[in-house]
């Protein structure tokens, strides 16, 4: 599905280079759950914002679906991850001024779909997770968990192919923590393609693979059949 | 997708209160300013629009240059003969109509005498040039008869108590005249206000010989229509040659008729001597750039506080972006944020304008209202209006938020506070050069008027009467004079041909002693009565001034002013004795010219004749009462009703059929410089409004940089500074900017102010207090501003703000 080869980013302070990947290969299959797991300061999230076409790299390349990311114009990646990604994130991130519903809507709306099929995709998503009675809730309203909850419903309800994940669990307490990673197994058992970053060995279990990434280099930890 | 920005617009406008008010505030206030200027331009530039015939009309203007001094002086009002001159020359025009407007003319009507201020004479052919609609009668065929008349229903109803009086007579300058035609009310916004209008083709019975025969009398307006097509240049070398042939007694003065088209006529004639009083180009453009202006700072504000606040977006701008909006359509929603704030603004600005509207239309004397139903330009305008400013307004911010990368944002690394800080800085600046700019101008303005209204003019012009005075009168001044001075509030009473503070206007030939005859200039001339001197008490430097008990003083005796002494180079003393000559016209019947000549007898004290903006010009002075169709009384300053009432009982005695009317001469003065007294109070009030909206963004980036710099506050709290110390530090950047802004608006309103001043020849310089009172004020106003916001910072606990850090 994807394939980094020799990526490399560093910013450069003053003559020197401070890296924060320095040569990271990896390819990642369709229908995999990929875990990224390093100490702090890694570059475990800024791979994986590569990997969502959200910051860029100074070198290697990087092939999504047979595209080649390096080469490609800004909007085509913004095509890309419009129709093909979707994001959690540690802090949520949902929209302060709409509500569950709208928020979720939002991805829809610039994809540009129909009013009346919009309306049963949001409609199916809330059923599924079962958060219909607060799809008229502002965000303010919501517990964390609740709020990550719908953080994901807004991520999956495109149906995209890959579904990226930082930290998802980091601000919730474990019996949330639990909840998310239960649901991240089902969407996963259905078919997606997800990677995520996290601390939590217990975390990186649900998952399929792990990807060691120490100072800037990526190192297969160990690889899990099922 | 509209739905939904039009949704998180308004949800977020609501959530951020002090931001949208102060927005939606002063954008209204912009918008309130620019309504009420286009509404006062759309008059300004509707006047005589109304004709279908607009771009075939023009008027015929003559313009004589005087020799000596160079001045161009172009006149509407000209000869009741050149119409009938032009005819056979010029087939090219179609038809020329001349109006004589009467302001007061006496109509009796069963034994009545009325008098209508309205009237003019007019030729017959007016209705096929000009769209006047009869209500009853044939325009072709109305005036055709030389004492026929048409009025509107209002007069027929005054007189008759019938709207179509059509068949009744009315009697006007002792001839019978029947009415032939009802006029429907010639609309406002037209220079020709009449509401009767009498047949030219009386003209021969009514008019005296020197209005039908004299070229160089002004009674007429002309008016001539082109056909078709035909330019008006086209004509220019057969008027030239015309003029060459029967105004060849001009010569020296370089005659010329300058055809002025009817669309000029109103907003383009200031320099032009008409019967109407017209607007002015000038004030159109310059209130336009005003109200520009202050939409400008209040769009500036949007753009300042959206940047500023930009923070609070730049999250959201993030997730939008990772679920897939296109930079595109995040500049879409911002735009259509800030399109239905202005929105929401223009309906604000419509409520000002309602209510602020009749100040406003006193202010600018004109007759506004707004209703924009009825006035599709001015709604389509705004329309457009409002979507430009939403998206100039919005254009700033909305490229800057939507450029923000999601990476950055939602890890909290951008410091979004801070990106625009320069250009807010510019934005500030000119917000505050616009205001200081404005309020020098103000202040200038003021400043002149105030000189030109406090200077010593040379004479005390306090409780003088004037009055015109007719023909009959002019060979009774003696005996007029004894009759005044019988009461003992009458100090002293005269004729003059003209009366401070008029305008100086008739240059005639003279001949002093001792310049040769091709080296004579012509000097305005002043044909006064005896005491006339006495009576407005002007000051004599040498010699006399004209007695009864010097009988020659009649046939030959001249004073001259100090400049005229001063020209001739000649001194005051000198001057007495020396033989002079001039001319007077004594029989009114033939016009014709006769010469005088006699003595210097006197020299008098140079003094303000005309207004502060003309110089004072040499003149000469002397004694010709058939001449001196004016007449001035001094009065004491106690009883005065009763005072002009005894006044008003000699003068109905000797001119019984002639109205009695009267004016100040103090009065007169204060109303020299009314036009700009309007301008300066306009400028004055758009200038403290500039100030206001550019306040209100400054008070919203002074409260958005205090909460920014709250954990910088608190710790230096701790650290011992004092209130003061703090609010000293959050103001030290707006202080800078004022001042900068004072140092690009200086020079920019002296250069402008510099021009405007050299309309008067007497000035006030400009000094730098001017400059510094109005960078003062900005500074004051922009301080108290905010200081107020940051009180709250600087007199804050310290702990209340770093608590959670």
């Amino acid at each position: 599905m994807l394939r980094l080869s020799n990526i490399e980013k560093y910013y450069r302070t003053g003559l020197r280079k401070h890296w924060v990947l320095k040569d990271v290969s990896l390819a990642v299959n369709e229908g995999e759950f990929v875990t990224i797991m390093g100490p702090s300061g890694s570059g475990k999230t800024t791979l994986l914002n590569i990997i969502g076409m959200l910051d860029d790299f100074n070198s290697g390349t990087y092939e999504f679906l047979d595209e080649p990311v390096h080469k490609i114009s800004e909007r085509k990646k913004t095509e890309i991850h419009k129709h093909y990604i979707g994001f959690v994130f540690q802090a949520y991130h949902l929209i302060d001024e709409l509500t569950v519903y709208e928020n979720i809507e939002t991805p829809l709306l610039y994809r540009k779909v129909k009013g009346k099929d919009r309306k049963a995709m949001v409609a199916d998503i809330l059923d599924r997770f079962n958060i219909v009675a607060k799809q008229d809730l502002f965000p303010s309203q919501l517990s964390g968990g609740q709020q990550q909850l719908v953080g994901v419903a807004r991520a999956i309800v495109g149906k995209p192919k890959l579904l990226l994940a930082d930290e998802p669990t980091g601000n919730l307490h474990s019996t949330q923590g639990e909840q998310i990673m239960e649901l991240f197994k089902t969407l996963h058992d259905d078919g997606m393609t997800i990677i995520q970053v996290t601390h939590s060995e217990k975390n990186a279990s649900y998952g399929t693979r792990i990807i060691n990434l120490l100072d800037g280099f990526a190192k297969e930890h160990s690889t899990k059949t099922d | 997708m509209i739905k939904n920005y039009i949704t998180i617009a308004i949800r977020n406008l609501i959530r951020h209160k002090g931001f949208t008010a102060i927005n939606i505030l002063g954008l209204a206030i912009g918008m309130a300013c620019v309504i009420l200027i286009m509404l006062y331009v759309q008059r300004e530039i509707s006047f005589d629009s109304f004709h279908q015939n607009k771009n075939r009309i023009y008027r015929l203007t003559i313009q004589t240059t005087n020799p000596q001094t160079g001045d161009v002086n172009q006149r509407a009002i000209g000869p009741y003969r050149l119409a009938d001159e032009l005819e056979p020359d010029f087939p090219d025009f179609e038809h020329i109509i001349r109006f004589a407007p009467q302001n007061r003319e006496s109509i009796e009507y069963q034994d009545q005498v009325f008098v209508e201020e309205n009237l003019t004479f007019v030729d017959p052919e007016v209705f096929q040039v000009f769209d006047f609609n009869l209500l009853h009668g044939d325009p072709i065929t109305a005036l055709e008869n030389p004492f026929s008349l048409v009025v509107t229903e209002e007069i027929s109803n005054k007189y008759f108590g019938t709207s179509n009086g059509i068949g009744r007579v009315l009697k006007v300058r002792d001839e019978d005249f029947e009415i032939t035609g009802i006029l429907e009310k010639i609309p406002e916004n037209s220079q020709f206000p009449f509401d009767m209008m009498v047949s030219m083709n009386c003209g021969k019975q009514v008019f005296s010989r020197i209005v039908l025969e004299n070229w160089g009398e002004g009674y007429v307006e002309t008016f001539a229509m082109l056909p078709p097509g035909i330019k008006s240049s086209s004509l220019e070398n057969r008027l030239a040659r015309f003029v060459d042939v029967k105004l060849e007694s001009w010569k020296s003065f370089s005659p010329a008729i300058v055809m002025q088209p009817l669309t000029d006529m109103y907003l383009h004639s200031q320099d032009i001597s008409s019967f109407a009083t017209g607007g002015d180009i000038n004030y159109v453009y310059s209130f336009s750039f005003i109200a520009l202006f202050i939409l400008i700072i209040a769009c500036i504000n949007f753009m300042n506080l959206s940047t500023a606040k930009s923070s609070m977006r730049a999250r959201e701008v993030g997730l939008r972006k990772v679920v897939g909006a296109l930079k595109g359509q995040l500049v879409g929603q911002f735009l259509s944020e800030s399109t239905i704030l202005a929105f929401i603004s223009l309906i604000l600005g419509l409520i000002f304008v309602r209510i602020s509207l009749p100040f406003f239309s006193e202010l600018a004397e004109a007759n506004l209202s707004l209703n924009l139903l009825d006035n599709l330009p001015l709604f389509g305008g705004l329309i457009l209006i409002t979507i430009f400013v939403g998206i100039a307004a919005g254009s700033y911010p909305a490229l800057l938020l939507s450029s923000f990368k999601p990476v950055n944002v939602l890890s909290g690394k951008l410091n979004t506070g801070s990106r625009g800080g320069t250009l807010r800085k510019i934005l500030v600046t000119f917000q505050f050069a616009t205001s200081i700019f404005l309020l020098v101008v103000t202040g200038v303005v003021y400043k002149q008027l105030d000189y030109c209204k406090t200077m010593d003019l040379g004479f005390d012009k306090d409780h003088i009467v004037l009055m015109g005075s007719p023909l009959e009168l002019r060979g009774q001044y003696e005996q007029f004079t004894n009759e005044l001075m019988k009461n003992p509030s009458v100090i002293s009473g005269g004729g003059s041909s003209r009366v401070p503070p008029g305008r100086l206007s008739s240059s005639l030939g003279t001949r002093p002693e001792g310049v040769p005859e091709d080296q004579r200039k012509g000097m305005q001339t002043v044909w006064t009565d005896y005491d006339f001197i006495e009576t407005m008490g002007f000051r004599m430097i040498s010699g006399r001034s004209f007695s009864r008990d010097f009988p020659s003083d009649s046939k030959g005796a001249f004073i001259l002013n100090e400049a005229a002494v001063r020209d001739l180079g000649w001194t005051n003393e000198n001057a007495i004795g020396k033989t002079f000559g001039s001319s007077e016209i004594t029989d009114w019947n033939s016009g014709q010219w006769v010469e005088r000549d006699g003595q210097v007898i006197g020299v008098i004290k140079d003094f303000h004749f005309e207004t502060l903006k003309k110089p004072i010009i040499p003149t000469v002075y002397f004694i010709a009462p058939y001449m001196a169709w004016n007449y001035a009384v001094r009065i004491r300053p106690y009883n005065i009703p009763k005072t002009i009432q005894y006044i008003e009982e000699v003068f109905t005695k000797f001119n019984p059929e002639v109205p009695f009317e009267y004016t100040f001469v103090d009065e007169n003065y204060a109303a020299l410089y009314r036009a700009e007294e309007r301008q300066g109070k306009i400028f004055g009030i758009f200038a403290l409004l500039a100030i206001f909206v550019a306040c209100l963004g400054l008070a919203g980036l002074a409260s958005f940089t205090a909460e920014q710099k709250k954990k910088e506050v608190g710790i230096r709290k701790i650290l011992g500074a004092s209130s003061g110390n703090i609010m000293m530090l959050l103001s030290r950047e707006f202080s800078l900017l004022v001042i900068i802004s004072a140092l690009i608006a200086s020079p920019l309103a002296w250069y402008l102010m510099k021009g405007w001043l050299q309309e008067f020849a007497y000035r006030i310089p400009i000094g730098v207090g001017i400059f510094l009172v109005a960078a003062g004020i900005a500074m004051l106003i922009a301080w108290i501003t905010v200081s107020l916001q940051t009180a709250r910072a600087a007199f804050d606990n310290p702990i209340n703000s770093l608590r959670y850090e």
